[in-house]
């Protein structure tokens, strides 16, 4: 499903102020798998979901999804990728306050090129559906609890139907009885087939994954529960060298 | 469609600022028009009459004079009397047509020069020097309800008010009952030669008079005055030959044709019609001088305010376009989310300029000024830069932004 291969990426490359993001990253994900990626602030976690999501470019390497090269794609493949095969959850939620629960969930939808008012309406009902908040569909996003929040942002980049999902802390905002019913929740798209990558400094979320990896300054290895017991923050030198708002 | 509704969401946002843009804009697109319609109506009076020889017409009115006694234009009509065959003198001859359905139509009687030099605002059909119609039919050109090749028939009288029996009851005019058809129809909002000026000093707009149809509803009817001269024995509508009137010369402009025109000026007030259409196109670059600076700060006002409102909605939209790109829209489109919210806002600005031009329309005397290809236009220009210049300043914003600085605020 995703093949890295020896991906480099430099922020203000050539620039004495450049910053080592990710250091030759090879990484190997099944189609199903739930992996977990852990590690201090500032170690490249997002980066490295940046380029996994097709948000950013990479600068050296290869990314082969599903077989194909993505660092070869146009900006068009890009976003269609963004679109439909992969979702994207973030810790904030991400939510559009001035849209709706619906709205929201048929964002995604707005940008699929053939889907009509009324087909996004009914596929963003199923997929709040799915995810157990079908009756808070017209409500505001700013009256709903961090919880159901997170659900909405879920639901979100579960509508176009992706098969990879990337979320970004899931339960970082979220109180312990809610973090357990999101992780259930992922946990269940994972069994259903969906390919899962989380990044989560959670020991609990890191129990429920397949596999984990760590990172620390830009280096990525195979990690293991014992890996949770490091210090969340980066080593000294290389925070400094991570992007300044990367995490 | 899709970014049309992100516009409208975008909008939304700031409704009570965008309605303030919304009005600007209708603001600025009322008075453009206002000074276009402005323009066409003095355009209008030259255009009509730029066939005529200017130097060597003249328009001449005796009831500019305010004599009381008379003399002076039994002066007038004595000089002209002396000099017949130097000159051609026409009038707009009004005849009275009586109706037996219907208003009575306004019509005026034009001599051959006239009709000839004439450039009148024909809506359809011809004018009356092509007129051809079925024998005993007068052709007419017509401003009001009427359609060309519809046939009208109408009473030719005196026009002097009914006269009593000895029972007190109004004794029926005189009159012949005509057929006209009609060869060809000037716009609703139309000058008409009625030659009519009252002032020393006319200008063109004076010689010839604006009719509107819509707001007088009184039908005007033109026709050939050699069509009714048969009719003359039946029915006294003779005219005076010093009143009103446009003076030609044959020759051009000599030195015999001007002497005459300063000895009819002793009499008479006389302008050349050079005078007229110069006092015309002066009066039309006033109007334009003074309007002009205000239109252009109006203009100006609205645009550097449609500018900051796009601007400050781009910013406040950042992170959520960073949201958009996430779930696929590519980084480039935020443009066309931009261009979506200045569509939204000339959609509201084309569904408000109804009401408003409705309500302003009496104040405003919209009714009164000739709408052209002009205000089209002069409104698609400004809707232009009202959606053109907006998008300036966003692009130049997002040049510098990435998706990663606004989805890294929580990352």
């Amino acid at each position: 499903m995703i093949e890295l291969k020896n991906v480099d990426k430099t922020y203000n490359p050539g620039r004495p102020n450049a910053v080592y993001a990710l250091r030759r990253v090879s990484l190997h994900i099944e189609e199903g798998e739930m992996v977990g990626v852990i590690g201090p602030s500032g170690a490249g976690k997002s980066t490295l979901l940046h380029v996994l999501g097709c948000i950013d470019r990479f600068d050296s390497g290869s990314y082969l999804l599903d077989g194909r090269e993505v660092s070869q794609l146009g900006d068009r493949e890009y976003s269609r990728l963004r679109n439909r095969e992969i979702g994207i959850v973030l810790q904030d939620f991400g939510l559009i306050e001035e849209f709706s629960v619906l709205e929201n969930v048929m964002t995604p939808l707005f940008f699929t090129p053939g889907m009509r008012g009324k087909a996004r309406r009914k596929r963003a009902l199923e997929t709040l559906n799915q995810v157990g908040i079908g009756n808070l569909a017209s409500r505001s996003v700013t009256a709903l609890s961090g919880g159901q929040k997170q659900r909405v942002a879920i639901a979100r980049a579960l509508v176009n139907h992706p098969r990879l999902l990337l979320a970004d802390e899931p339960t970082g905002a979220l109180d312990q009885k809610t973090s357990a019913e999101i992780m259930a929740l992922l946990h269940a798209l994972s069994e259903q087939g969906h390919t899962l990558v989380v990044i989560t400094h959670d020991p609990a979320v890191a129990a429920v994954c397949d596999r984990l990896y760590y990172i620390q300054d830009g280096t990525l290895r195979d990690g293991s529960a014992a890996d949770m017991a490091r210090p969340v923050v980066a080593s000294p030198a290389p925070a400094q060298e991570a992007p300044p708002a990367a995490e | 469609m899709t970014f049309l509704y992100l516009g409208l969401r975008m909008f939304r946002r700031n409704l009570a600022l965008n309605v303030i843009v919304i009005l600007q804009i209708i603001v600025a697109l009322l008075l453009t028009n206002l000074l276009v319609g402005q323009y066409n109506l003095a355009s209008d009076t030259l255009r009509q009459t730029a066939g005529f020889d200017a130097d060597a017409t003249y328009y001449y009115m005796p009831d500019a004079t305010m004599d009381t006694t008379g003399e002076r234009i039994e002066a007038a009509a004595a000089l002209l009397a002396q000099h017949e065959g130097e000159y051609l003198a026409e009038q707009a001859v009004q005849v009275f047509l009586e109706s037996t359905e219907g208003k009575d139509p306004m019509t005026y009687a034009y001599g051959p020069e006239t009709i000839a030099h004439l450039d009148a605002t024909l809506g359809a059909g011809v004018w009356l020097d092509e007129a051809q119609t079925a024998a005993g039919r007068i052709p007419c050109v017509t401003v009001g309800p009427y359609r060309v090749g519809e046939v009208l028939t109408f009473t030719l009288t005196d026009g002097k008010p009914l006269a009593l029996d000895e029972n007190g009851e109004p004794i029926a005019r005189p009159g012949v009952q005509l057929e006209f058809e009609v060869v060809g129809t000037l716009q609703d909002t139309a000058y008409i030669l009625t030659m009519n000026g009252m002032s020393n000093d006319p200008r063109l707009d004076e010689i010839l008079e604006l009719s509107i149809y819509e707001e007088e509803g009184t039908p005007i009817l033109l026709c050939r005055q050699a069509d009714l001269a048969q009719y003359r024995q039946q029915v006294d509508f003779s005219f005076d030959p010093a009143d009103n009137a446009l003076m030609y010369f044959p020759e051009g402009r000599t030195a015999a044709s001007e002497a005459l025109v300063a000895s009819l000026s002793e009499h008479t007030w006389v302008t050349p019609l050079s005078e007229a259409r110069a006092r015309t196109q002066e009066e039309r670059s006033k109007t334009i001088q003074t309007l002009l600076p205000v239109i252009l700060a109006l203009l100006f006002i609205g645009l550097v305010a449609l500018v900051c409102l796009t601007l400050l909605n781009t910013m406040r939209s950042l992170r959520t376009y960073a949201l958009y790109y996430i779930c696929g829209m590519r980084w480039g489109d935020h443009r066309k989310i931009c261009l979506g919210y200045v569509v939204c806002l000339l959609l509201g600005a084309a569904v408000l300029i109804g009401p408003v031009m409705y309500l302003l329309g009496e104040m405003l005397s919209l009714g009164e000024l000739i709408f052209g290809w002009n205000n089209l236009a002069f409104s698609a220009g400004i809707v232009a830069l009202a959606a053109l210049v907006p998008l300036v300043g966003p692009a130049l914003l997002m040049r510098r932004e990435t998706p990663l600085d606004y989805l890294n605020e929580s990352w």
